[in-house]
């Protein structure tokens, strides 16, 4: 748990650096459509397995905010919501994304890389047990900007994941996991569509 | 016109198809393996969950199948207190080709034939061994998804499956209506068939009852990770999870069969035919 309140501390703090060092600045909120979709009982075991992985298993209302600084954006996501009536699922994620086409070809180009990490708490309301989950991704996607609005397509591939609970007599777990359904595919990266609007400076490139 | 008909589908999904129906979710199975440490637990329970391939017609032989398995656990494990076969377990779950008539030809009356054949193999192993079979109410001619406990004194304990699928519904099953929470040398054990997972209500009235190990037979062909269990984080105890095996007309099952711990994680895994995984569970006072 020590771990994992370090690694968000860096995040939060890259977050303040960022910040700092910015003169022009632009900040933005952006929601994931799919997520409110997911987690809905749908009568139909496949879509309720694989809708959440075209809404990066993100469940319920997502709010995403974060801004841009030339080539980088930073970025934090809040979401509340359930899989099913006897659970709820609060989760916050922090990412950093690169510009990177942008960046060598000075060509406004949207295509992103980055990394990102999700702290997610499976709550069983029922048995009243809690799993604290920490998992670390790597981000591929490209970002549309136009006037003030976004489109922001994702593919995000989670690595590894620390579990810790409050089950009595359970330890805490650390695996590296490239999917939640190794069974059905062993790597299985998470798709998102997330649609937003841009606020205060418009960026002016050097 | 557009925004009414868009804002009725709206509500319709929101709100109009709500039953009491739980599927799951890529996160409901998304964890580390998390051990758990239960060697100096105040109480033991020591358990086996197998997996075989029932004949479609002779039930004598897949009893006799029942009997091996039960005599080669009690060989290799001579503390066994509880086996667990998996869900209609005597005969196919289904048969398309005669859905109609199939599980009506299969049902017998508990006690009956099978329950007094297993009851002999419970004695004679000093074993408690707990089965599914298509049970006929001779009076009504209902027929239901049963599963029984026969303890080692010959007892019989008997739990109508109540979370009916659509495959039930079409082998003309009728739901039961009550839990069945019972004792197996002073560990509270819940019967538990299949599909009873995928009710909220079951899964409420089970955490609120606080057993101690869930006896789930069932037919499964959902096989989407070997470590961790949608059904484990959502009962949150032990559970004692044991399937079929083999190809009954369009479906195909691979046995795979469990033990699954209060956290969530599969601590013993067979898959196959003829296999069975083994545990002494450790449980706590809650």
């Amino acid at each position: 748990m020590k771990k994992a309140i370090i690694i968000l501390n860096i995040f939060l703090y890259f977050n303040i650096v960022l910040k700092a060092q910015t003169a022009e600045r632009t900040y933005y909120l952006t929601t994931n459509i799919l997520s409110p979709f997911s987690g809905m009982n749908k009568s139909s075991a496949t879509l309720n397995a694989l809708l959440p992985v075209f809404s990066n298993i993100e469940y319920g209302f997502t709010l995403s905010g974060g801004y841009f600084k030339n080539y980088h954006f930073v970025e934090s996501r809040l979401t509340l919501g359930k899989s099913n009536d006897y659970n709820f699922i609060p989760q916050i994620q922090f990412g950093y994304n690169f510009l990177v086409i942008d960046y060598f070809k000075k060509n406004q180009n949207g295509f992103y890389i980055g990394a990102n990490i999700r702290y997610w708490d499976y709550i069983n309301k029922y048995t009243k047990t809690q799993r604290h989950n920490i998992s670390p991704s790597i981000d591929l996607g490209y970002i549309w900007k136009k006037n003030r609005f976004i489109v922001d397509v994702r593919l995000n591939q989670n690595f590894a994941i620390f579990t810790k609970t409050n089950i009595e007599n359970a330890k805490s777990g650390f695996d590296f996991s490239f999917s939640p359904m190794p069974e059905l595919s062993p790597v299985l990266p998470f798709f998102s569509i997330n649609l937003g609007y841009k606020f205060g400076q418009v960026e002016k490139k050097k | 016109m557009k925004k009414t008909f868009l804002l009725i589908l709206l509500t319709t999904m929101l709100f109009g198809c709500k039953k009491d129906w739980l599927d799951y979710s890529p996160i409901d199975m998304y964890s580390a393996n998390i051990d758990y440490k239960d060697s100096d637990a105040p109480k033991h329970l020591n358990v086996a969950a197998v997996s075989i391939q029932p004949s479609k017609t002779d039930k004598q032989e897949t009893r006799n199948t029942i009997k091996s398995m039960v005599e080669k656990i009690k060989s290799e494990h001579n503390d066994i207190q509880v086996i667990v076969f998996g869900e209609l377990i005597l005969e196919w779950y289904y048969d398309s080709e005669s859905i109609d008539v199939y599980q009506k030809q299969m049902a017998e009356t508990i006690p009956g034939t099978s329950t007094d054949f297993i009851k002999n193999v419970a004695i004679a192993n000093n074993v408690n061994i707990v089965f599914g079979l298509t049970e006929i109410d001779t009076i009504t001619q209902n027929i239901y998804n049963t599963q029984v406990l026969i303890r080692n004194n010959g007892d019989i304990v008997k739990y109508r499956k109540r979370n009916l699928n659509q495959t039930d519904l079409d082998n003309k099953m009728t739901a039961g209506n009550e839990l069945v929470i019972t004792e197996i040398e002073g560990i509270r054990a819940a019967m538990f068939i299949c599909s009873d997972m995928q009710s909220d209500k079951i899964t409420k009235e089970i955490a609120d009852a606080k057993v101690d190990v869930i006896l789930h037979s069932l037919t499964s062909s959902t096989d989407l990770n070997t470590n961790i269990s949608y059904v484990g984080t959502q009962m949150n105890t032990w559970i004692v999870f044991a399937n079929r095996f083999g190809t009954e007309g369009d479906y195909s099952y691979t046995g795979f069969t469990h033990i699954i711990n209060p956290a969530g994680t599969i601590s013993e895994r067979a898959v196959g035919n003829g296999v069975y995984v083994y545990r002494r569970l450790g449980i706590f006072n809650k």
